[in-house]
């Protein structure tokens, strides 16, 4: 695989920003964490192609952002109400991610290394969580969810944190083999990433739009 | 790479390959699954509510034809019966006022039970003829403003009022309002209609946490039937409004 076409595929995460972009405003605020997301990912895609270019590793700037996802994420599946029987569950989640994080990173080895044991963590949790979505929009849906933009977006986290766990559990396997072994199981995350980026896309233009506020505020005067 | 990296490599692959086979059919079928499923609970509800509407017509029509006649018989031999003293006249005019009250509540029943000024006269003008006679019955102040009189399907037109109905039965049993706003406009080929009230507004959060009314659940299996989408927004203090948007074009398929 070309350089070109590792670039493309990793900057592919744009078309989804520039789309989330043009509806911020306009869209329901229950997926601005999800946007926040995008938005993040394309500076981290950005940034990274330019360290590239200048001949640094972006292994730093990827361990934080991977951080930056699991806590946006988390964030976004508890405006899904997926907490709201067990709002502690949310709290701990985010103190539990945190907390992985930073033990691997800072305690177990620097942040300069690939951190794969939080990387198959967090992916795993966030494949639990699509799935609980999915069980609950089926529940409560009253429409069909093939244009649902959530239904949408948890399937895309399944398939690409599924592959990811199981790309970074060969990883770990794999740790003592050539560079090169290790650089061509990276390029399957590529490929995926352009998959789920473009599916971002599309669930980015299904977003339902925000909710009027009907509240009759002006009454409160009159009565 | 040596042959055990490039036999790794492969298997990684393979395994991710039929991962995302495995999930894109996942996907597929929970989809296809849903969508049966959403027809057979629309079939099911549809079934529901006509054999509702049946009952409520059987209902209405044995009081209206059965007890309706029979009391004004009553009340003409009550009215024809020899009274000899003040106090039998007093006691004959207490049983006529109460036979007077007793039809006219039996009007109102079967009247509530099957509107006939929807039947005869459609929904536009029931509406207004049910908001007035909301608006006596509890002094709340109603403002009906209909912004456009789509012509719809007699079925569609029940549903439309039998929420309204709710909606404004909710409103006076729960939100003790003084003002009430109703509003019906056309939009993009939806009908939206909108209902705002000044009273107590409740806690969404604990409401949809310990179930909905029965109200409400009537409310939303009529916007399934209907295609609609049902919006509730409250807070205590501030009142509640309902938004509903029902899509016309789909009238032909009720």
């Amino acid at each position: 695989m070309s350089s070109l076409t590792t670039d493309i595929c990793s900057l592919s995460i744009l078309l989804g920003g520039i789309i989330g972009l043009a509806r911020f405003k306009e869209m329901d605020p229950r997926y601005h964490p999800f946007l926040f997301l995008l938005w993040i990912g394309c500076i981290n895609e950005i940034l990274s192609f330019i360290l590239v270019r200048m001949g640094y590793y972006t292994i730093i700037t990827s361990n934080l952002y991977i951080l930056m996802e699991a806590l946006l994420l988390t964030w976004y599946f508890q405006k899904m109400h997926l907490f709201d029987r067990y709002p502690l569950l949310f709290r701990f989640l985010l103190l539990s991610l945190a907390v992985c994080w930073a033990g691997e990173n800072l305690l177990f080895h620097p942040l300069r290394h690939y951190s794969i044991y939080f990387r198959i963590f967090y992916s795993t949790l966030m494949v639990l969580l699509s799935i609980v979505a999915i069980n609950q929009l089926l529940l409560t849906e009253n429409r069909s969810v093939g244009r649902n933009a959530g239904f949408i977006l948890c399937g895309a986290f399944i398939f690409y944190f599924l592959i990811k766990v199981l790309v970074n559990a060969f990883w770990l396997y794999g740790l003592a083999s050539s560079r090169q072994f290790l650089l061509q199981v990276s390029r399957i995350l590529v490929f995926v990433n352009l998959i789920t980026n473009l599916v971002y896309a599309l669930a980015l233009v299904w977003i339902p739009k925000k909710q009027p506020c009907l509240l009759p505020s002006s009454f409160q005067q009159e009565s | 790479m040596d042959s055990k990296e490039t036999t790794l490599f492969t298997a990684i692959v393979l395994s991710a390959g039929i991962i995302g086979l495995f999930i894109a059919f996942f996907i597929v079928s929970l989809i296809r699954q849903q969508r049966r499923i959403l027809a057979l609970s629309r079939r099911n509800i549809l079934e529901e509510m006509t054999a509702l509407e049946k009952e409520r017509t059987r209902i209405a029509n044995d009081l209206h034809d059965e007890l309706g006649p029979l009391m004004s018989v009553t009340r003409i031999q009550v009215d024809h019966l020899t009274v000899k003293d003040e106090e039998e006249k007093r006691l004959q005019g207490q049983a006529l006022e109460h036979l007077d009250n007793l039809l006219t509540r039996l009007r109102e029943i079967s009247n509530n039970l099957v509107p006939q000024t929807l039947l005869r006269k459609g929904l536009w003008y029931s509406l207004e003829e049910f908001v007035q006679k909301a608006a006596r019955a509890s002094g709340l102040e109603v403002q009906l403003e209909v912004w456009a009189r789509p012509s719809l399907s007699k079925e569609m037109e029940i549903h439309i009022y039998r929420v309204i109905q709710e909606i404004v039965h909710n409103i006076i049993k729960h939100a003790a309002a003084t003002i009430m706003v109703i509003s019906l406009v056309e939009k993009e080929g939806q009908l939206v209609l909108t209902c705002r009230d000044n009273g107590k507004g409740f806690d969404q959060a604990r409401v949809l946490r310990e179930g909905k009314g029965q109200g409400l659940s009537s409310i939303q299996s009529r916007m399934i039937l209907l295609g609609g989408h049902c919006l509730v927004q409250s807070e205590p203090g501030r009142g509640t409004a309902y938004q509903l948007t029902v899509p016309i074009s789909r009238d032909k398929t009720l």
